[in-house]
Order: C-alpha cells, then sequence, then structure tokens
C-alpha cells in the first residue's frame, strides 16, 4: 500500500486524468494529429477537391452531384472537429474554449467560402459544439478536482501516518528505554550491596589469612578485578538510565578530541595504531555538555583501538556539512532535529579494523549488544553514545564494511544554528 | 599511642557490618559500634557519642537521612560529623576523593574498599 502512494507523490500532476490513455506524449499526439485532421481535411474538402461552388445554377446543373458530395463530406469532416474538442475537453481542459472557438470559427469560414453564404444552422451548430465542450470540459474538470482532493488527502494521510509512525518508533523506543532503565538501575543498586560485601570480606581474607600462598593471593586479586568489573558495569548502566539535565556549553569540538586523544593515548594497544586528524582551519563550536561528549568520543575510540588489534590507521575528520537531503533526523518529522539546508558540525571517526558485518548493524546501538568476548564490553558504550547524542539533539550513524573498516558518523548542532 | 577513633557504623546488611567492623578494628586505629536499624543508632549514638557515623541510606524501617535528620537536630549528637555509605550515587559522579560533600553531607558510594574508607574517615576527622 505504502509504495502505491508513493508513486502517486512522485508524479503530481495530477490535473492529468488518468484513463486509459496514461502516457501524455500519446496523448498530446493523439490531439494533434485529430486536429492536424481536421483542418487539413476541412482545407482539402474546400480549396483543392471543391473549389468555389457556384450556388445560383446548383440545382440546374450537373453539379448537385458535387455538391452533395460536398455537403456529405462537410457533415463527415465537421463531426470530425468534435474528436479533438471533446478529447482536450477530458485532457487539457483550460485551453478547451479556445480551441473550440479557433475550430468553430474555421469551420463558418470554410462553410462560407465554400458556399458564398451561410446555411441556415451552421453558427447554431458551432455555438452548440462549442457549449458541449464546455460542459465536457466543467464536468472533466469536476472529476480531476475530486481526484486531487482524494490524492491530496491520501498524501496527508500518507505523512500523517508516517508522521504517527515515527511517533511511535520514538514512544516505544522511549518505553523500552525507560522500563530498561527502572530495571537496571534496580538491578544496579541491589547488586551494590552484596558486592560491597564481597569487597569487604576479601580485603578481611588478605589481612586475616595468615598463610597466604600464592594461589590463594592470586584468587582473592582476581576476586578484587572482577569487583571492579561487575562495578564498572553497574556504573555504566546507572549512567544509562539517568536523566541528569546536560549542562550545555560552547565547546571548541577539536581542542575536545585532541584533548580525549590524548587521555586514550596511553594505551598500550595504541602502539600500531596512527591516527590522523583532519581538521579545518577554523574553529569548530558547538552546544554541548563537553563531559558527556568526551564520553562519547572516548567510547567511538576504544572501540576503533579495539578494531585495530593487527595495527591500522585511525581517521578523525571534523567539518561543517548542510543538510541537503531528508534521512536520518533530517526532514519536517517530528522527532528531527535538523531541517534541510541546516548547518551540522560532523566529527567522523573511522578505522581501518575488521568492521562490523552487514546483519549485525542495525543492532549495533542496541543497549547490552557487544560483539566482544565476555568480560570485554559492557554493550552499553554505543548505546550510551547514541543517548547522549540523541540529548544533544544530533544523530550518529555508522558505515561499514567487513575486513576494510567502520566510520561512526556524529552529527552536531553546530553553535550559532 | 593516640587514643582510638570511636566509630558508629548504622546499615541494615548485617555481613557488610561485619567486615566493615572487622577491617576498619584491624587498622588498630578505630573502635567501630555496629547498629543494623535506624531508630537504635540513634539511641546507641546518644549514649555513645562516637566520633563519627557511617550511616546507611536505603534502609528498612527509619532511612538514613530521617537519621541523620533526628541526629541533627538534637543538641547531643548534633556535632558528630556523617559519613553516608550509598549505592544509590557512583563512584564517577563522586571523582577521584571517593567523597563527595554535598550541602554539608558527605557521600561515599559502594562499593568502597578499606583503604578509601580509612581515607576519608581520617579526612574528616582531621587526624
Amino acid at each position: 500500500m505504502n509504495i502505491s502512494i508513493r508513486k502517486g507523490l512522485c508524479c503530481p500532476k495530477v490535473f492529468m486524468t488518468e484513463g486509459f490513455i496514461k502516457s501524455k506524449g500519446l496523448k498530446r499526439a493523439i490531439l494533434l494529429f485529430t486536429i492536424f485532421l481536421c483542418v487539413t481535411g476541412g482545407y482539402y474538402l474546400t480549396f483543392a477537391k471543391f473549389p468555389k461552388i457556384d450556388y445560383v445554377h446548383l440545382y440546374s446543373h450537373q453539379e448537385s452531384n458535387t455538391l452533395l458530395n460536398y455537403f456529405s463530406l462537410q457533415i463527415l469532416y465537421t463531426n470530425l472537429f468534435y474528436i479533438p474538442i471533446i478529447l482536450t475537453a477530458i485532457w487539457y481542459r483550460k485551453i478547451i474554449i479556445h480551441l473550440a472557438i479557433f475550430l468553430g470559427l474555421f469551420h463558418i469560414y470554410l462553410t462560407y467560402y465554400a458556399l458564398g453564404f451561410l446555411v441556415i444552422g451552421t453558427i447554431e451548430r458551432v455555438a452548440i459544439f462549442v457549449l458541449l465542450a464546455y460542459v465536457v470540459a466543467l464536468i472533466s474538470d469536476e472529476k480531476a478536482k475530486e481526484e486531487m482532493k482524494v490524492r491530496r488527502s491520501e498524501e496527508d494521510l500518507n505523512s500523517a501516518y508516517n508522521e504517527l509512525k515515527v511517533a511511535q518508533d520514538q514512544l516505544m523506543q522511549n518505553e523500552k528505554m525507560a522500563a530498561i532503565g527502572r530495571l537496571t538501575s534496580g538491578v544496579a543498586h541491589q547488586i551494590r550491596n552484596p558486592l560491597g560485601i564481597i569487597l569487604m570480606g576479601v580485603e578481611y581474607l588478605d589481612n586475616t589469612l595468615s598463610e597466604k600462598d600464592e594461589k590463594c593471593a592470586e584468587s582473592i586479586k582476581i576476586i578484587k578485578q572482577a569487583v571492579d568489573r561487575a562495578n564498572k558495569i553497574i556504573v555504566d548502566i546507572l549512567q544509562f538510565s539517568r536523566k541528569d539535565e546536560l549542562k550545555f556549553e560552547s565547546v571548541d569540538v577539536c581542542e575536545l578530541l585532541d584533548a580525549t586523544i590524548n587521555l586514550v593515548d596511553h594505551n598500550e594497544n595504541l602502539k600500531n595504531i596512527k591516527i590522523n586528524r583532519n581538521y579545518p582551519k577554523e574553529p569548530i563550536k558547538c552546544k554541548a555538555d563537553k563531559n558527556m561528549l568526551q564520553q562519547v568520543v572516548i567510547n567511538l575510540l576504544s572501540n576503533a583501538v579495539d578494531a585495530l588489534q593487527e595495527g591500522g590507521e585511525i581517521k578523525v575528520n571534523v567539518f561543517y556539512k548542510f543538510a541537503s537531503k531528508v534521512g536520518n533526523k533530517v526532514g519536517k518529522r517530528t522527532g528531527d532535529y535538523f531541517k534541510i539546508g541546516d548547518k551540522i558540525a560532523v566529527v567522523e571517526i573511522e578505522d581501518t579494523g575488521k568492521g562490523i558485518p552487514e546483519d549485525l548493524l542495525p543492532n549495533i546501538f542496541e543497549p547490552f549488544f557487544t560483539t566482544k568476548e565476555t568480560g570485554k564490553g559492557t554493550g552499553l558504550g554505543l548505546s550510551l553514545a547514541h543517548l547522549i547524542i540523541d540529548r544533544h539533539r544530533g544523530s550518529i550513524e555508522v558505515e561499514s564494511e567487513v575486513n576494510k573498516g567502520s566510520k561512526f558518523i556524529i552529527n552536531l548542532q553546530p553553535e550559532n544554528n | 599511642m593516640a587514643e582510638k577513633s570511636r566509630i558508629l557504623l548504622i546499615d541494615d546488611e548485617k555481613d557488610l557490618c561485619f567486615f566493615l567492623k572487622t577491617n576498619l578494628e584491624n587498622t588498630g586505629e578505630f573502635d567501630v559500634l555496629v547498629s543494623n536499624r535506624g531508630d537504635k543508632g540513634i539511641k546507641l549514638a546518644q549514649e555513645e557519642k562516637p566520633d563519627l557515623i557511617l550511616l546507611d541510606i536505603l534502609m528498612p524501617g527509619m532511612a538514613g537521612d530521617e537519621v541523620a535528620e533526628f541526629l541533627l537536630d538534637h543538641p547531643a549528637t548534633a556535632k558528630i560529623p556523617i559519613i553516608f555509605l550509598t549505592s544509590m550515587v557512583t563512584k564517577e559522579e563522586i571523582g577521584d576523593d571517593s567523597m563527595k560533600e554535598r550541602g554539608g553531607r558527605r557521600f561515599m558510594a559502594k562499593p568502597i574498599t578499606t583503604e578509601e574508607i580509612v581515607a576519608a574517615i581520617k579526612k574528616v576527622l582531621e587526624i
């Protein structure tokens, strides 16, 4: 159903009544051909075949046959005149009166020229057929208007449907996130107490065991690390479910990126990785929560580092662009943050790593989705990044190809938007 | 040797109290009193007048903040410093200090290591 509606949208020339003949070119050809037929037929009959009939001696000469022939042919070709008129009336209503009047006058002229006078009923006949054409045009116009109305309401319905769908998706997503948030923060709080006991207990053992063998000491160390890890997950979860107010300030994106890269730079895994920065000469400024944005960049950078276990390159590109077409968060829908033509501050973080398989791409921003081995990721990093960027009224997208690398694109509101 | 500081620990988690008490006392610098209920904790505070109170916030019956309010309202206990132990705030919010002061109240996020709690107590008691 959707597809057919979209097709309708692509063809805005709704004044063309769609009937048996759909092609605009064919309609035009048929019309021109019939007009041509009328005009040349009339011309031929009047000027070439029957030049000036001698009306006075009509009945006393053998020319009566000629006249009869002329009349019968004239009836035939004047009827022909109806064809382009009616077709125009149906297809191109607006110009119908001009065409009808032109053809009617042409008809009167031909008759007058051929006979030297006007046969009774000629003008009436022309008047009737102009009137008839006008009526047909009116009917056709009504029909087209109705059709247009239907199309319009279809369009309205369609856009309302799309808007509703977006709103519903957003509601569902928000509801889902809220439910996850409530559940996880409850769970997290409950878990922290026993974690505290474990930590204290292990410390107690550490202090009081008089004869600690190596294995025992190692076990204590491992338990402490596990507690630390569990706590880290909880901190992530709590952060995820929390709706703190963001502290917006003017942030120089390149400066923030530099500071963040310096933070990550101590990472041992960075030995074989080159970080290339492509910054513009002019500073790019955003209204953002510095800490939150930094967290997003840290998440993306550490993902890139993880993807580059055998070394490679990370490219950090920063630039302004203008929203040129409707897309993710771009458009007039509810929930869109950028309008067409809006300036967008873009941060791209690109790696030459192993990439993300296509079938996993739709899931990567879902909470708790991770492809890292157990214990390495909480599966909250990217969803947290998504959440943070969304709260900045921006968007985050990913492009990836297996064995070639991944590119995360953050679209942010520039400061002066 | 200097006199041991007397700490009152009010927390409904008995196991945590046991380990925390033991670990703190093992340092040789503290005497720890324990109460697993808010109301009993108040009574103990009034009777024993400890140097510092470690107070859990989420407790059945009388919650930690009610206990604190009560203690602050009574002249006998109003001057005893309180450190809230809670699982509500995260370490990341508290920052590197592991203890945060907000509106005159000190918070520590669970799970806490003995080392962190000893440092915090010493900072508050200025010893």
